[in-house]
């Protein structure tokens, strides 16, 4: 009897203790991929390797995930609506420009963190590269190119925004100390130079279509051509050294010389069609429906948006010239009537601008108080009468299925023209050269504005190719860099921003006068500001090492 | 019947009675007895007295065994002449006691000679009642000195047969033991008292129970009766103010998604700080949806010494819910039920559309900006002479409606027997929402609701003298329905929800446009903002949502005493096995919406909403759970002399399966060891060891398990002899404990410790379009693109992460006097929780990739509590007060944040959650007032907006003056009182609940998209009111940066002070019910959040936030309810 008890106690036991299985808590999946598994399969590797290009800088509107442009911290638009991640940028409140997390690539923290991302996969991919078991079909050679390319393209945009950063020069190890003090401007430009130098020899000048959008041969002599500009511009060359200015016209003459690009004969889709002559690098991307961008940001509330907050500011719209007479509007004899203010302007305002009784989708634009597209202090309207055309495209209607490209252009041939006409009007003169490339942009079929007039001096005809870059390139992210890197932002930003006032009249004759928009649209550009700060959390975190920009 | 129940109970008291009986004189007592047998056994000539005579007689069976047969002839003899007769040559004795003869062995008469003079035996009846007039079942009726005794039956009714002067002893589980001297047979009426922490009391702890008296935690209880009190559908919030260490804030009103936020203690982390939750000992998701009725008991474990033995899972607390199990005795049934009607506890009080306009106006001029409105349109809307173009709706009063019904009804039977015990529930559940009931012309109701089914079965076996087996079912259909917009697919800016559908009414200003056209049209009006649609459509024709959630939870328990192998040693398993399934449906619809024009009158159609769509098809998604968890080892409890010794020691196990893909379709898994090892010598000195053993699948391999020990001990000084004989003093108790636990709930994800690559698909976004790192990337021609996958590192690994663990230090003191009349408890606490799990902060993110997360953060946490309760009694009434004060506040030591930060914007040295914003100093004044203060980078103030203080100094207002300001979301103090008082069969009760320092973030203001305003921004800011003015002045949307930007002006003291609950009920008297089937019955009216007092100034409740839909501006809330309820409790 007892020894049956005893069998029962110890049954129990073992049910009790037996049960304890050692591997009971291992439910961890097993790891996908190991580091050393991606870089031991050629095809591991290349998608590895293409990673690197989801960290460049591909969207006009990136602001707090689709609510904001360069060009509205800048002079060519304001937000309507007081949006934060613009109202930091025109107050002079950078540190807080990136205040709201979440999905956004604002362009101080956010840029710094994904371009140093993206440094690491360049750096790591190119570290292992070598020990790659590759067949011909990843075309190492090509790959390498990439990174070299995709590398030196995000310290630029580091550069461009911060001046000298520091360079990771290698993968590191969480756990060391990189502490390390900022890299000069130029440590960093050699850095870029030396990397397109690796670069060009190792891209294509063209892909099939099914790889079309890589980084090509064009694309690496265009961002030395721009990398080159922004160093001998007075940010970055304080002295007006001739020999930069050289160089960055010898870059840019470089990739004219290719003969591979032209400009395409439209203006007002250069941004909605899949391929085009003067494409030099695009963000591929498929057409849009309508999304954020368009909804809450770029439309018209009255033609279907819900918040139109990218709003172009008359001082915007006065940098177009006269058609006739190719004179700024401010010229007595431009042939201008401030009554008809948009009638005989540089095609390309209405290429880039919807003003009042803009033929617009089949309608016409309303831009007076109660007409469909304004209402008078309301801020899903307009604060300016404008809307951007360039980046509202026409086919989005609300409700109608419509899609549309509107395509992210990195480089497009007009830039290397105007690089080239800038630079090489500071390095020699407003030279034949200058005049050639400046007209040639003019000249675009669809533009056709008369020639730039002979015997300009080079300070004339460097406002000329200001000008002319502010009208070609508005609203393509190129503005407000140039801003910076001219110093010239108290002179142009911080200035009195217009707006349009429109009144229809009675018999349906339009009345305009341009008013200073409310005190929440003037922008502050201090003469600090040609820098972002560095992201102030890291300057926190590093021990007296990393150093702010001056004056922030 | 009666003689064999009688010999049973004259078995179990048969020593008493024949010493009392062998005392009796034997007088004469005149019965004439008739007999004639031969040879008889003496049992037969009993009987025959019996029958003769009516007298019973009591006597051990083996005793008349041994008697010689008898021979007797006698014709009208006494009893005594016969009794002598019988037993004159036998060794037996007799004695008679009223008209009962008892029998004995002769030479037991030595023992007996100084016994005290008996006393007759007569029956005692009567019925046993609560204070409150409730007849009680199953009271142990003893008799002192003896074993055995009776229980009462239905309708509280006993009866039992004793001697004179002999004390019954009437004890009831919860109740104080009444003792009654037997004068005389008949009626007698008992009151029970209710014990209050009686020490007696057993309470739930971590994997059993354990007598209240031998306690060295820290742990509160409520009864399930005390959160009856309460009609909330969910009785997460039934709790609040009743349990001390506890905080439940209702953030919502939502049926079926209101339950509390629930945390014990505080927070000692920044983590996860969810306590865990126990169902009749296994753990559960939540306990917020049981029915109230199935509700025995709800424990808070607090300290390290009982939640120690939750080891890896223990730190945040534990609460442990226990069912209700049958008693022995007859069925019994109860139904109650309960019609309630709700109310809002608050809504906002939005501006009229003339208010609202000119208003507008004066924000626009602040702004220099042009009026929207002219004078023609402001009487338009004053005198509402053009309702058609210058409306005035109240979108809210309009939409929701002031009160709406909620019903709950609950029947139950419980009973048993010796070998089986049961309880059986059924409930129901209907809570109606706060929107009207619309005609909704896809005929979807437009009323939020939540219906709930509970049903719960527990049974208990006793199936031999050591074997216990126990089975329970607990099971739960819900039904949350809403009407509800489009899912969106980015996250949180979703609106097929309720907050979702409250914005869009929030927003929509009075001023907008009408309800309808004329002739039913909807109306609508882009100008007046984005997304400003029509709320009648918006909950009338955008379609539906309903979540679906069953619940079937079953626990299995076996107990088997091991006495064999040594006394007091047990082995017990539980066995729970539970699944979830919920699933979510939608169905969507949208509406033609027509603008008419203010002045012509014209009718378009609004481009935003051009056309009507019928509802969709279903969209439906389910998902579900299943968890299954195994507790088996052996208990040990045993005396000896003045020592008592118990044991645990358990093996637990879990295994929770969820549907997923990747990490989250693994299951979440822990096991280990439990053990308990508790003495006290002479209920004096207690020490207790609890400790566990165990891991979770969270961490690598070999990094898995931890021990978590926690030692305690107490010293019951009132059991000391030197203050034994102090009247006043009934208990006095100090206590102590200290110990570890951890939290494994480290992070949003799992397996932090792996390290991947992965191959990525996918990365077409569409909002924002900006490429994604780690997404697939495109090439290709624009019209036909390639999507290539890239290979990333996914994970950032770090193989060593372990734990949260916190120290918990405890100390208590007990004691109540006057007989229990004055009792209090008091605990002072501290936890230094370390090994938090943290995101590195000081990186550079020149690293560029994610850091792995490290376990580097530190917080502390302390506070006490008291809990001070009186109730006394004068004749027929009865009265208490029970008070309680709950306090914690922490402080984050570490969060790894960058050295260089300045202290005052660091988290560290600050409560977890706390709020930083601006430090106001007033308005500005004038433009002179502006100009002369440090430069504001914010914007261009005007006066009348709020100045900040420049903090930091350097002559401007900037991101570097923000500081922290207020308290946190979570209230550092909670307080309640809860008077009470009954008379006969009423008793009135009430809580009165508050707590302070704590803040909300909740905002009203012009800065919505319909420019709605509300009453108290009346008093704005101007010139001529700058004097007297509460708010700022007003800016035209878009302007709001400087005055609304979080600062210690807007952020609200959201302290309060609530009548949580109070309840009156009424016990039918017992005799007006005699003649009906019905054993007891009470009604009763009560009410739940009846009212606020508090400073805070949005309208709202200022528990509620809308924390579901962060996009969505936080006051987007469903009110929560005010609750008059009226309910009738059965017993048959």
């Amino acid at each position: 009897m007892k020894s049956i008890n005893y069998h029962i106690y110890l049954f129990l036991l073992l049910i009790t203790f037996a049960s304890c299985k050692n591997d009971f808590l291992d439910r961890a999946p097993s790891v996908n991929l190991t580091e050393e598994q991606i870089f031991a399969n050629p095809v591991l590797a290349s998608q590895y390797a293409d990673n690197a290009y989801n960290h460049l800088i591909d969207e006009y509107a990136r602001f707090n995930a689709h609510r904001g442009i360069t060009g509205q911290a800048a002079d060519e638009a304001v937000t309507g609506n007081g949006e934060v991640s613009i109202r930091t940028l025109t107050n002079g409140t950078y540190h807080d420009h990136y205040e709201r997390g979440g999905a956004s690539l604002n362009d101080i923290g956010d840029v710094w963190s994904r371009s140093y991302a993206g440094i690491r996969v360049t750096n790591n991919m190119l570290e292992k590269m070598d020990k790659v078991p590759w067949t011909t079909n990843q075309e190492p050679a090509r790959i390498k190119g990439e990174m070299y390319f995709i590398r030196a393209f995000l310290y630029f945009e580091l550069i461009k925004r911060f001046g000298g950063v520091p360079i990771a020069d290698r993968v590191y190890r969480f756990d060391e100390d990189i502490d390390f003090p900022r890299n000069t401007y130029e440590e960093c430009l050699a850095v870029i130079l030396s990397d397109l130098d690796k670069a060009e020899p190792l891209l294509p000048e063209d892909y099939n279509n099914s790889n079309y959008g890589r980084a090509t041969l064009g694309a690496a002599k265009a961002l030395r051509s721009r990398a080159l500009l922004f160093a001998a511009s007075k940010l970055n060359n304080e002295a007006n050294v001739l020999a930069k200015w050289q160089a960055a016209a010898a870059a840019a003459k470089s990739l004219m010389d290719l003969n591979i690009y032209s400009l395409q004969p439209t203006y007002n889709d250069i941004l909605n069609v899949p391929t085009s002559p003067e494409y030099i690098m695009i963000k591929v991307r498929g057409p849009r429906t309508i999304d954020g961008f368009l909804l809450d940001f770029a439309m018209s509330p009255g033609s279907g948006g819900a918040q139109g907050q990218l709003n172009p500011t008359q001082n915007h719209v006065d940098l177009y010239e006269m058609k006739t007479t190719g004179k700024a509007i401010t010229d007595p004899t431009s042939g201008y009537n401030p009554q008809l203010p948009y009638a005989n302007r540089d095609p390309r305002l209405a290429g880039n601008i919807l003003y009042n009784d803009a033929p617009w989708q089949g309608l016409k634009m309303q831009m007076w108080n109660g007409g469909k597209d304004y209402v008078t202090a309301n801020v899903t309207y307009t604060a300016t009468r404008y809307y951007s055309r360039k980046m509202w495209p026409e086919p989005y209607k609300r409700n109608v299925a419509g899609t549309a490209l509107l395509n992210y252009v990195f480089f497009r041939y007009a830039e290397i023209l105007l690089n080239y006409a800038e630079a090489q009007n500071e390095a020699v003169g407003p030279d034949a050269s200058v005049y050639a490339a400046i007209n040639q942009i003019r000249a675009r079929a669809s533009v056709a504005m008369p020639a730039l007039p002979a015997g300009l001096t080079q300070d004339q005809m460097r406002a000329r190719i200001r000008n002319e870059r502010a009208v070609e390139l508005a609203f393509e992210d190129f503005r407000w860099y140039d801003i910076m890197r001219w110093k010239a932002g108290p002179a142009i930003v911080a200035q009195p921003m217009y707006g349009m006032d429109v009144v229809r009249n009675n018999n349906g004759s339009f009345t305009y006068n341009p008013v200073l928009l409310p005190a929440n649209m003037q922008k502050v550009y201090l003469d600090y500001m040609h820098r972002y700060p560095i992201p102030r959390n890291e300057i926190y975190k590093s021990k007296g090492i990393l150093l702010q920009n001056p004056g922030w | 019947m009666y003689p064999h129940k009688i010999l049973l109970i004259m078995k179990l008291t048969i020593f008493l009675l024949i010493i009392a009986a062998l005392q009796v004189s034997a007088a004469g007592y005149g019965q004439k007895i008739n007999l004639s047998e031969r040879n008889a056994p003496l049992e037969k000539i009993f009987r025959e007295i019996k029958k003769q005579s009516g007298y019973r007689f009591f006597y051990e069976d083996a005793l008349l065994q041994q008697a010689k047969k008898v021979d007797i002839n006698v014709r009208n003899a006494s009893i005594e002449e016969v009794l002598d007769l019988c037993l004159s040559y036998q060794n037996l004795a007799y004695a008679i006691v009223d008209k009962t003869i008892a029998i004995k062995r002769k030479d037991e008469l030595l023992y007996t000679t100084s016994v005290p003079a008996p006393m007759p035996q007569i029956e005692v009846t009567g019925i046993i009642t609560s204070s409150d007039g409730k007849p009680l079942v199953g009271v142990s009726v003893t008799v002192k000195g003896q074993a055995g005794g009776t229980y009462t039956g239905e309708n509280g009714r006993f009866s039992i047969n004793v001697p004179v002067g002999s004390i019954l002893s009437f004890s009831y589980v919860g109740y104080d033991v009444k003792n009654l001297t037997v004068k005389n047979a008949g009626d007698v009426n008992i009151v029970l008292e209710q014990m209050n922490t009686s020490l007696t009391d057993v309470v739930v702890i971590g994997y059993g129970t354990q007598k209240k008296a031998t306690i060295t935690g820290s742990l509160s209880t409520v009864t399930g009766k005390e959160i009856l009190k309460s009609p909330s559908s969910n009785i997460s919030n039934s709790l609040v103010g009743r349990l001390t260490g506890l905080s439940a804030v209702q953030r919502s009103g939502q049926p079926g998604n209101n339950e509390a936020l629930i945390n014990i203690r505080g927070s000692a982390t920044y983590n996860n700080n969810a306590a865990i939750v126990i169902v009749d000992g296994v753990e559960r998701s939540s306990f917020g949806d049981i029915d109230p009725n199935e509700i025995e008991t709800i424990t808070v474990l607090k300290d390290a010494a009982s939640t120690a033995v939750f080891g890896i899972k223990g730190a945040n607390g534990v609460i442990v819910i226990t069912t209700k199990t049958g008693r022995e005795g007859k069925p019994r049934i109860s139904y109650s039920g309960n019609v309630s009607m709700q109310s809002y506890t608050g809504i906002p009080k939005a501006m009229s559309a003339y208010d609202n306009a000119f208003y507008i106006n004066e924000a626009n001029r602040n702004d220099a900006l042009p009026e929207t409105w002219g004078q023609d349109e402001l009487q338009k809307f004053k005198d509402g002479s053009d309702p058609l173009g210058y409306p005035d709706i109240n979108w809210f009063d309009y939409i929701t409606r002031k009160s709406y019904p909620q019903t709950q009804h609950n029947i139950n039977v419980s009973g048993g027997t010796k070998v089986v015990k049961y309880f059986a529930s059924v409930g129901y559940l209907f809570e109606d929402g706060i929107f009207k009931e619309f005609e909704s012309p896809y005929g979807f109701r437009t009323t939020p609701s939540y219906s709930r089914y509970n049903f719960r079965s527990n049974v208990d076996f006793n199936l031999s003298k050591n074997l216990q087996v126990g089975v329970r079912l607990g099971g739960k259909l819900g039904k949350r329905y809403q009407p509800a917009g489009l899912q969106s697919g980015s996250g949180s800016f979703s609106y097929d929800n309720i907050e979702a559908m409250i914005s869009r009414v929030l927003q929509t200003p009075s001023f907008a446009y009408p309800v309808m056209l004329p002739d039913g049209r909807i109306a609508q009006n882009p100008n007046v903002g984005t997304n400003i649609w029509n709320p009648l459509a918006v909950i009338t024709r955008w379609g539906t949502r309903e979540d679906e959630s069953n619940t079937l939870e079953s626990t299995f328990n076996l107990n088997y005493k091991l006495d064999g192998i040594t006394k007091g040693l047990s082995f017990k398993t539980v066995l729970g096995y539970d699944s979830y399934f919920s699933s979510t449906t939608r169905r969507n619809a949208t509406w033609a919406a027509y603008v008419v024009d203010r002045v012509t009158k014209n009718v378009t159609l609004s481009p935003d909403r051009p056309r009507d769509e019928p509802l969709s098809g279903l969209i439906t998604s389910t998902g579900g759970l299943i968890n299954s968890n195994l507790q088996t080892g052996f208990n040990y409890d045993r005396t000896f002399n003045e020592h008592n010794v118990t044991g645990l020691v358990l093996f637990t196990r879990q295994l929770i399966k969820q549907p997923g893909s990747g990490f989250a379709a693994s299951p979440r898994a822990s096991q280990g060891v439990v053990m308990r090892t508790a003495y006290n010598y002479k209920k004096r000195y207690f020490a207790e060891f609890n400790a566990a053993y165990n891991g979770s699948e969270q961490f690598a391999p070999g990094n898995q398990y931890g021990f978590f020990p926690a030692v305690s001990a107490g010293w019951t000084l009132s059991n000391e002899k030197f203050l034994k004989d102090i009247p006043w003093l009934s208990n006095l108790k100090i206590r102590g404990s200290y110990g570890l636990v951890g939290n494994d709930k480290i992070g949003g994800g799992l397996f932090y410790f792996l390290e991947n690559y992965s191959v990525i698909t996918g990365g077409l976004s569409t909002d924002p379009v900006y490429s994604r790192p780690n997404t697939g990337v495109q090439f290709g021609l624009p019209n036909s693109i390639v999507n290539y996958q890239v290979a990333a590192q996914t994970t950032f690994g770090n193989p060593a992460i372990t734990w949260e663990s916190g120290t918990k230090r405890n100390i208590g003191v007990e004691g109540s006097f006057f007989k229990n009349a004055l009792s209090f408890t008091f605990d002072l606490f501290d936890e230094k929780r370390v090994d938090i799990l943290t995101t590195r902060q000081s990186g550079l993110q020149t690293y560029g990739q994610a850091y792995p997360v490290l376990n580097i953060g530190e917080v502390y946490n302390k506070g006490y509590e008291i809990e001070l309760n009186f109730q006394h009694r004068t004749g027929p009434v009865n009265y208490g007060l029970v008070t309680q004060v709950s306090f914690a506040r922490n402080k984050i030591i570490s969060r790894d944040e960058p050295l260089g930060r300045p202290e005052y914007l660091k988290q560290e040295g600050k409560p977890v959650g706390q709020f930083f914003g601006y430090l106001t100093d007033g308005f500005y004044t004038s433009q002179a007032d502006i100009d002369a203060s440090p430069v504001n980078m914010l914007g261009k103030p005007i006066p009348g907006d709020l100045k900040y203080k420049d903090y930091d100094g350097n002559g401007l207002i900037d991101a570097n003056d923000i500081a922290p300001i207020g308290y946190s979301r979570t209230p550092e103090y909670i307080f309640s009182f809860a008077p009470s008082v009954s008379y006969k069969g009423v008793s009135f009760s009430m809580l009165f609940q508050g707590v302070t320092n704590v803040s909300s973030d909740v905002i009203l203001s012009e800065q919505n998209n319909g420019q709605q305003m509300y009453e108290f921004q009346k008093e704005r800011w101007t010139p001529e009111t700058a004097a007297t003015a509460t708010w700022p002045a007003l800016h035209s949307k878009g302007n709001p940066y400087i005055s609304y930007r979080l600062n210690d002006f807007i952020l609200q003291d959201a302290s309060y002070l609530k009548i949580r609950n109070a309840e009156l009920s009424w016990n039918i008297p017992q005799v007006w019910l005699s003649k009906t089937k019905i054993s007891g019955l009470r009604v009763f009216i009560s009410g739940q959040n009846l009212h606020t007092w508090t400073k805070y100034k949005m309208y709202l409740d200022p528990e509620n936030i809308n924390l579901s839909n962060t996009d969505f501006s936080k006051q987007s809330i469903y009110p929560t309810a005010r609750v008059y309820n009226f309910g009738v409790n059965i017993q048959l």
